[in-house]
């Protein structure tokens, strides 16, 4: 079992530990301005089509969607979990929640890529590749591309945050985390926290009318 | 120094509320509501699911106010930046309203 060392700005572990945690904090305050951005331009187009919009939800594949949901809703219990199990000392049980909290997160990449692929077949592609035949007009043209740019740079974070957690997985299996030292496990659940919270406004906004 | 730490009674409890939070979303959209009256509801909810990731399982409830600063400044300019745009775009006068008639496309579709 290793014991982080202790940086020589730091008095002691537990000033180290707050620290990095909150940097952690900002980095995730930057992250969601990042996608203020995006959120913005469904904003704006929202307000100008309206109508259009919704029809796009109308269309859109809410089963995948909502699966995808609750999905990621488990996904930050587990991985909650084993921060509370870095707490009570036991490394296996960190393993076991990362572990699932990996498998949930590969589960919700396999269902992004099945409705992508409906969406390619149904020709509801961003900007001029959008051929959708049930619905012809720009308003929905310009929902389908906020669609894809959304879904797909949330996605690039969910593939970012299981390659995190994998990472955290094999730290945890020879014994880094311990009760007194695990601010790098807590940084990397708050990331995957971010992901998941992104999602809770992405969904309502793409797929429930 | 002590602090509150959050109890894994909270993490079970703060799950089922994320859960029921998110099903009543789901029916709600399914209850054929007027698209503001949606769109709000749908924030709103979407909102207190944020609050409790982010109070219980983010571990917020144990952090100092540096970092509850971080995230309360952070969404203040989210919500300055989204309010603002969907302000601006609404109330444009511009003959169209909006940039193309719906019916067409600038992509020749």
């Amino acid at each position: 079992m290793s014991v982080p060392s202790l940086g020589e700005q730091y008095s002691d572990l537990e000033k180290q530990e707050s620290t990095l945690t909150l940097g952690m904090w900002v980095f995730l305050g930057s992250e969601l301005l990042l996608f203020a951005a995006l959120f913005t331009l469904y904003a704006a187009y929202r307000a100008m089509y309206g109508a259009e919009f919704r029809a796009g939800i109308h269309h859109n594949t809410l089963l995948q969607g909502t699966l995808n949901m609750y999905i990621l809703l488990c996904s930050s219990f587990t991985v909650a979990l084993s921060v509370w199990a870095a707490r009570r000392g036991r490394p296996r049980w960190i393993a076991g929640f990362l572990a699932i909290t990996i498998a949930l997160g590969v589960a919700f990449l396999a269902i992004k890529v099945w409705e992508y692929a409906i969406h390619w077949r149904e020709g509801a592609l961003p900007g001029p590749f959008y051929h959708l035949a049930e619905l012809r007009t720009f308003g929905a043209n310009r929902f389908f591309t906020i669609y894809w740019m959304t879904t797909g740079v949330h996605a690039l974070h969910v593939t970012a945050g299981v390659l995190v957690l994998i990472w955290m997985l094999g730290r945890s299996l020879r014994g880094h985390y311990t009760p007194v030292a695990h601010a790098r496990l807590e940084m990397g659940t708050l990331y995957w926290h971010l992901v998941d919270v992104i999602w809770i406004f992405l969904w309502p906004l793409l797929y429930l009318a | 120094m002590a602090i509150a730490r959050v109890t894994g009674i909270q993490y079970v409890v703060t799950f089922v509320g994320l859960l029921v939070l998110a099903t009543v979303s789901l029916l709600l959209s399914f209850a054929h509501l007027s698209s503001g009256v949606s769109v709000t509801l749908s924030l709103v909810l979407a909102g207190g699911k944020t609050l409790l990731v982010m109070w219980f399982f983010m571990h917020l409830l144990e952090q100092p106010l540096s970092a509850r600063m971080v995230i309360v400044v952070s969404v203040l300019l989210v919500v300055l930046l989204v309010v603002l745009t969907a302000m601006d775009v609404s109330t444009r006068k511009t003959f169209p309203a909006r940039p193309s008639p719906t019916e067409s496309s600038p992509y020749d579709m």
